[in-house]
């Protein structure tokens, strides 16, 4: 029997690694911020937390000054919707995920706020989880690459929050 | 580089062997709990001791029987201790059933019990006077020498001084006040005071803490409090010989929000508020313009009212293309406890950790992550309503608070152009009130296999009654009759979580982000304004004035108005011979096209058809064929 969506998991895993992809010192940062979910069209409707952003650029921007994250994909459905002759389908995608934030008081650039030296380690922190809702509008065109613009509608909530942590949302 | 200094300091710190033995005496005593032991007496003393340690591995010290009460006092070692005890109240010894109660659950008083509630009104008397409401202060500074606390001998022994703090914090605790700031100055506080770990207990949210004047001269003193005071904001500790060496960058990696020590400012506070918050600004609605706001909204009331009360009216918003699939999952992120009501009736209270509570879910469960095999994947997702009808039976029935607390739910609504339609997400929570109507097993039984026994399990389709949080995706569009098509219906189930993480903060932030971009469209966030007060459980497409009815007339995302002329509304059906012999799809389409281009219906179909229906290649042609068409091509 023909699956639609076979693919669908590894594609996810493969999304959430570049939201959590570490910044590397001998890259500039341009190139850093366009490796952030690269699967979004350049105009996907994107929203955060409630919050739209015009574009993905701008939503790079944005992520790329979060402290280093860590993603895990819970669970998922997703179908695929008929869209009409002449147009690849699309697929709709509900997952759930949790993610948690480094807490080790830097960004994932490196920028810190100490004014005073402190010895610090360099691998990352990590609080407690915060669950996360994931819905993503898909084109069907991920079955052939998962390298490619197909993302057209990003939805990203963050549903469930730890009292211990110092991260605020 | 500090933990090279820190060991030195360690060094020249050790104790003798007596002055542990001394320490460890005193921090046993320090947490003693009085408890009361009654309906023993058909045994000995000694018999009881032995029997609540076979039973529960808790020794009873000093114990002191009272024959006139009947009550068999003694001592535990902590509170963990008493509440595990507390526990085996109501078990069976000779012949009677014990009774167990603490006596002192502060520890401040010992073992005598006649001192204890004056004890507990002097402390609270003392935490009165030195609070101030107005600053959140709780001024605990040069404890020993109040003048309330020494009369009522609460420094008299090393014993009763070394279970006051404690037992102050305990009744902060209970207190509720509101602290941000604390000053335990010129308390005599040592490098082996647990004060602070107290403190943080008491008060974990503390801003600003002073220990000027003290004696902590080691690091340790803090590290022990490590990730306690995650918000302390500002730390004085002048006057105390730890200020003299180097290890302020210690101190100021314990609190990773410490902006001042000492009148030193250590951290940029802008900088660190931007690193350990979430750049997004957080909002809990969000819909992408003005009419969409009103369809989602009416949509998602109706909808839910409706999935509350009357669930297979609903059908009629599902097509034979419509598809359903809902999935759960039980990692638990958050804990929480609940009350939950089993289906036998009564409540109970449940840890979410159990995974036996999803038993009506288990069936038709569609988690991709899990369910691999390909017919499995299939046969778990409905189409149409003949099969959707089927599994909405087989789902408990629930009742959402949207109408009454919109605060519980958050909804992101664009629009969604392939299908002229919009999604909808909404995050939130209900509770299960009955069982479900027809809990059936819809799918054919697995084969056999190594897994075949759990699925002949008899309790997989039992389950229990709870409160659980969901997040559900709609993608809906226009129908022909200018009611809604549910064209694709996903549910999450989840274990209940408050609704902490999408609730606005009641106070605005100050600053944005300078780099946060401008938004691509309207926003329109806050309550479910356009949530009608009332809405009648009613079937969606049929009845007048229905609040959806209102809305489909402005949900056009293309429409440059945003609202569609009456004429255009009575356009907005499709004659059902036509509509008969097109899917969802091409209705829209040529409805769209119709809007568009004031075409009629004839043309419009030899247009679409043309165009291979495709909506850009329509209006391509159209454009280069529109100079030749005839005026009878136009609608009237």
């Amino acid at each position: 029997m023909n699956d639609p969506t076979s693919k669908l998991e590894q594609f996810l895993k493969i999304i959430l690694e570049t939201l959590d992809q570490t910044y590397v010192t001998t890259q500039t940062t341009e190139f850093y911020k366009s490796s952030i979910l690269p699967q979004l069209i350049s105009q996907s409707r994107i929203i955060i937390n409630g919050s739209p952003f015009g574009s993905r650029s701008q939503f790079q921007e944005l992520w790329a000054t979060l402290p280093q994250t860590q993603h895990q994909l819970l669970s998922f459905d997703a179908q695929l919707l008929p869209i009409g002759q002449g147009s690849n389908n699309q697929y709709v995608i509900l997952a759930r995920l949790k993610v948690r934030f480094d807490e080790a008081g830097k960004n994932r650039l490196g920028d810190c706020a100490d004014l005073v030296p402190l010895d610090k380690v360099n691998r990352p922190l990590y609080g407690p989880w915060f669950g996360a809702c994931l819905n993503l509008i898909v084109d069907e065109m991920i079955n052939n690459s998962y390298n490619c613009e197909c993302i057209s509608s990003l939805d990203y909530r963050i549903t469930e929050k730890p009292d211990a942590s110092l991260f605020n949302i | 580089m500090h933990r090279g200094s820190s060991r030195g300091g360690y060094g020249g710190g050790y104790m003798n062997p007596q002055q542990s033995i001394q320490r460890a005496n005193q921090y046993q005593n320090e947490n003693v709990i009085t408890v009361e032991i009654y309906g023993w007496q058909r045994a000995s003393q000694q018999d009881l001791v032995n029997f609540i340690s076979r039973k529960t591995r808790i020794g009873l010290q000093n114990v002191i029987a009272d024959h006139n009460s009947g009550a068999l006092r003694g001592t535990v070692r902590n509170k963990k201790e008493a509440d595990d005890l507390l526990r085996a109240s109501g078990i069976q010894f000779a012949g009677d059933t014990l009774r167990i109660k603490i006596v002192d659950d502060t520890g401040i008083a010992g073992t005598n019990t006649s001192n204890t509630i004056n004890t507990i009104e002097v402390l609270k008397t003392f935490l009165r006077n030195r609070y101030d409401i107005n600053s959140k202060m709780l001024n605990l500074e040069n404890m020993s020498q109040d003048q309330l606390l020494v009369s009522n001998g609460l420094f008299s022994s090393s014993a009763t001084s070394s279970k006051f703090f404690p037992a102050l914090m305990g009744l902060a605790s209970k207190e509720k006040l509101a602290v941000d700031s604390v000053n335990l100055s010129n308390n005599k506080l040592n490098d082996y005071s647990k004060y602070l770990v107290e403190l943080s207990h008491a008060f974990p949210d503390l801003k600003n803490l002073a220990l000027a004047n003290n004696n902590i001269t080691k690091l340790e003193f803090f590290e022990r409090s490590k990730n306690k005071f995650l918000k302390l904001r500002e730390l004085v500790l002048s006057g105390n010989p730890i200020m003299n060496s180097n290890v302020h960058a210690g101190i100021i990696k314990v609190f990773p929000r410490l902006i001042v020590l000492d009148g030193q400012i250590v951290r940029d506070e802008n900088k660190l508020n931007a690193i350990y918050s979430f750049s997004f600004p957080k909002k809990s609605m969000f819909f992408e313009n003005p009419d969409l706001q009103k369809a989602s909204t009416s949509f998602i009331s109706t909808y839910l009212n409706m999935w509350d009360n009357s669930r297979l009216d609903l059908l009629q918003l599902y097509t034979s293309e419509s598809q359903f699939s809902y999935h759960y999952d039980t990692a638990h992120i958050v804990d929480q406890t609940l009350p939950t009501h089993s289906s036998q009736g009564g409540y109970h209270s449940s840890s979410v950790h159990s995974t036996a509570t999803w038993g009506y879910y288990m069936t038709n469960s569609r988690n991709l992550s899990r369910v691999s095999a390909p017919k499995q994947r299939m046969a778990r997702l409905f189409k149409g309503p003949e099969n959707i009808s089927q599994v909405f039976r087989s789902l408990p029935k629930t009742k959402h608070s949207i109408l009454e607390h919109p605060e519980l739910y958050s909804v992101e609504t664009i629009s969604f152009p392939s299908l002229n339609g919009m999604q909808i997400v909404i995050h939130g929570e209900f509770e299960e009130v009955a069982a479900p109507e027809q809990p059936q097993q819809l799918n054919p039984p697995p084969q056999k296999g190594r897994h075949n026994r759990y699925n002949n399990n008899p309790t997989q389709n039992k389950g229990t009654l709870e409160k659980r949080s969901f997040d559900r995706s709609f993608i809906v569009v226009p129908g022909s009759n200018g009611s809604f098509i549910v064209a694709s219906d996903m549910l999450l189930l989840k274990s209940y979580a408050s609704n902490k993480a999408f609730l606005e903060d009641p106070i605005v932030a100050t600053s944005t982000p300078t780099s946060t971009p401008p938004p691509p469209a309207t926003i329109n966030s806050g309550p479910l304004s356009g949530i009608p007060s009332t809405t009648a459980p009613s079937p969606l497409a049929s009845v007048p004035g229905n609040p959806l009815l209102g809305a489909v007339s402005n949900f056009s995302t293309n429409s440059p108005s945003g609202t569609i002329s009456p004429q255009q509304q009575q356009q907005q059906t499709l004659p059902p011979d036509i509509a008969s012999k097109l899917n969802i799809t091409q209705q829209q389409l040529v409805l769209k096209i119709m809007s568009d281009t004031r075409l009629t219906l004839e043309f419009t179909l030899m247009l679409c058809e043309q165009s291979n229906w495709n909506y850009e290649l329509a209006g391509q042609n159209f454009a280069s064929s529109k100079a030749n068409l005839p005026p009878q091509a136009y609608q009237m």
